[in-house]
């Protein structure tokens, strides 16, 4: 039930925002976040978005995963 | 997921999994990830994932159940319900049936489709089910505070949201063996990682935080096994591109602006101190319970139905006499079969710890 999809902000307007999530597009709350800005990568869930994603943790995740030889280190959050 | 990715995060994990381990996931959506994806067959015996209370909808007491049951039968009376709940039996009967019967019972996606039906129907009263952990119950306090602003008065919502941190702690109190709680990702993105600093600092038990792709969960039962490996009681995010350290500061303040903790039922573990979010008493004309006295009897479990045990990690669901012969998801008899997140449904659709049900 607390599953969340990640999408992509196209336009905001009042409360609402359009959401293209895959080759589907959707309206969603806005109450949950502030400053959401066209372009800004969300999470949604239950028609509210409610977190905004950060692209840069994410490529990163995602270049150390591409280097999988790293996975033994690459979650280490303490020496 | 890549079969060099997976293959190097599983030979990670078994370098790593000398000891014996317990895992619990507390979220239906990795409940069911595990078993769709076939996890457990990927790891070696001496880690055991449990299956803990994360679906909300199979710790709902039956007794809220038989509650939204009652109440479609008032006349005049509109139950909008996300799906997942509309086909858990309570005593008697269940909100699918009840619809069968003429109640007006609809399915929503989105809790503010309960304002548009109440909207759209000024003469007659629209109940919310609000149930689910902390991922859902912003979008609940959004409605109570939208409607408010709106001077609504035919809409109220029947509130059993939950906390998880009293259910991890309840678990830990009764004796459940739990070397590592991987932590559900979306709930986490709204309380932060906070909530899991007070139980590892309490109780022998790493927490780590973790995504949904098999990566993710892999990540998280490797990040994990680091920690109990090395004796420390950490928390960990395995899932940082959604989770903050601080999480929606928000979302919470909208919830706390609506809500109070309470004490909560949660089947299969009973009373809970704090576990369960009130509607405060400024919005009183908003909750169900005191604006409609209607008054049911404490629920009871179906007999032979282990789905308390199975909830609590203490049995699965194959060690359940009902599980699928009297207990299927086409008729199913107990919450963690009806629900799509349910245990006993994901071991059913997907087969369980060797890939046989």
């Amino acid at each position: 039930m607390c599953v969340a999809v990640p999408g992509e902000v196209i336009s905001i307007h009042g409360a609402m925002a359009r959401i293209r999530i895959r080759q589907t597009v959707l309206e969603a709350e806005s109450a949950l976040v502030d400053h959401l800005a066209p372009g800004d990568r969300v999470l949604v869930h239950a028609g509210f978005i409610i977190e905004k994603l950060d692209p840069e943790i994410s490529d990163q995740i995602n270049d150390a995963l591409t280097d999988y030889s790293n996975i033994p280190r690459a979650w280490e959050d303490d020496p | 997921m890549t079969r060099d990715r997976t293959e190097a995060l599983r030979a990670a994990i078994v370098r790593e999994a000398d000891l014996p381990a317990a895992l619990m996931e507390i979220c239906g959506s990795h409940t069911m990830a595990i078993s769709r994806l076939g996890l457990r067959s990927l790891l070696p015996d001496s880690i055991r994932l449990i299956s803990g209370p994360g679906c909300p909808v199979c710790v709902t007491e039956i007794s809220y159940i038989d509650h939204a049951v009652a109440l479609s039968r008032r006349p005049g009376t509109i139950i909008a319900t996300y799906g997942d709940l509309v086909r858990v039996p309570g005593s008697g009967s269940s909100l699918e049936k009840e619809r069968a019967s003429g109640a007006d019972v609809r399915i929503v996606y989105s809790a503010m489709q309960a304002l548009d039906m109440a909207r759209d129907n000024p003469d007659r009263q629209v109940i919310f089910c609000g149930i689910g952990f902390e991922t859902t119950t912003p979008a609940t306090a959004v409605l109570i505070q939208t409607a408010d602003e709106q001077s609504m008065d035919n809409l109220t919502v029947l509130c059993a949201h939950k906390r998880m941190k009293p259910a991890m702690k309840a678990l830990l109190d009764a004796g459940t063996k739990i070397d590592g709680f991987l932590c559900p990702g979306h709930v986490s993105v709204i309380t932060g990682m906070g909530l899991y600093e007070e139980i590892c600092r309490d109780y022998p038990v790493a927490c780590t935080v973790a995504g949904f792709e098999a990566e993710d969960i892999l990540l998280g039962i490797l990040s994990l096994m680091r920690s109990i490996r090395s004796g420390k009681n950490r928390v960990r995010n395995a899932y940082p591109r959604a989770v903050s350290r601080e999480g929606n500061p928000k979302a919470r303040g909208i919830v706390d602006e609506v809500f109070e903790s309470c004490d909560a039922v949660w089947r299969g573990l009973g009373t809970i101190s704090g576990s369960g979010m009130a509607v405060r008493d400024r919005y009183v004309g908003f909750d169900a319970v005191r604006k409609f006295d209607i008054r049911v009897e404490a629920g009871k479990d179906p007999a032979g139905c282990r789905c308390g045990e199975i909830l609590r990690g203490l049995c699965e669901p194959a060690e359940c006499p009902l599980f699928g012969g009297r207990c299927t998801p086409e008729n199913p008899v107990g919450a963690c079969m009806v629900s799509s997140e349910g245990t006993c449904a994901a071991w059913y659709t997907y087969g369980g710890r060797d890939g046989r049900g």
